[in-house]
């Protein structure tokens, strides 16, 4: 089975999106997704295109063409809809097929 | 190995403040007195805050974490305020939705080693009885020691 390739987009790359990538890991080890997850920042965001599986962001505005799926990572910090999130985050990754 | 700068002098409860931006400057002014952060902070938060939001809806009450790149921060520090009435604050990941936001914690993090202590700040307000018993607490060493409770302050 393919490793998936994820990245977390907050507007440091250090601090949200380091939180969101670790709850990812979690989530996708627990449903037995393999997945390779790296937090960004939004400017590097543009050397990532075509390398990537899925985004997962919380950034406003996310108007560049990244050729993949976009998450909305906002519940992963709040705790509300976490697990819908993370279910969310399975189906695009695997197309149900898990 | 130190720890993040963190006492009452950081906090401020029970004044109420028009908006964001009244909010950030008196958290800024506080961490700056302390020499957490030099000049440009506050004006690079609230910049940040204008592109990348960070308000979060939870619940029973909004919380906010304006934070900043590395460069202006000094020494790590924390300054926490909690609002008597709710500020409306731009929500994170959205270009227009408010949040009402009653706990803000304005964030001064120079390294990049951070990540534990933003971990366990997030599960503090991730908890409906913790932001609940936070917002029912009336002066500044009341709430600083609550903080020191739930997030361990030291860095290793």
């Amino acid at each position: 089975m393919a490793k998936y390739r994820i990245i977390t987009l907050c507007g440091s790359g250090i601090a949200s999106s380091t939180i969101c990538a670790q709850k990812i890991r979690k989530g996708m080890a627990e449903r037995g997704i393999d997945v390779e997850v790296k937090p960004i920042a939004f400017r590097e965001l543009q050397g990532e295109i075509g390398k990537i599986d899925l985004v997962v962001s919380i950034t406003p505005g996310l108007k560049v063409d990244i050729n993949a799926p976009v998450v909305n990572g906002v519940p992963l910090l709040t705790g509300i809809g976490e697990q819908a999130v993370l279910d969310e985050i399975a189906q695009k990754l695997t197309g149900g097929k898990q | 190995m130190g720890s993040i700068l963190f006492d009452s002098d950081m906090v401020v409860v029970g004044q109420p403040f028009p908006d964001p931006e009244a909010v950030i400057a008196d958290l800024a002014g506080r961490l700056a007195a302390r020499g957490c952060v030099g000049p440009g902070f506050l004006e690079a938060v609230k910049d940040r805050e204008t592109r990348f939001p960070t308000g979060l809806p939870t619940q029973p009450v909004g919380v906010a974490i304006p934070h900043t790149d590395p460069e202006y921060c000094l020494r790590p520090g924390l300054a926490v305020a909690v609002l008597p009435q709710p500020v409306p604050w731009r929500a994170m990941g959205t270009e227009q939705d408010l949040v009402d936001v009653r706990v803000v914690f304005l964030l001064a993090l120079p390294a990049q080693k951070h990540v534990n202590f933003l971990s366990q700040l997030v599960q503090l307000f991730q908890s409906p009885d913790a932001l609940t018993q936070l917002i029912s607490l009336s002066d500044p060493a009341a709430v600083a020691d609550f903080v020191r409770c739930r997030v361990n302050l030291s860095l290793t």
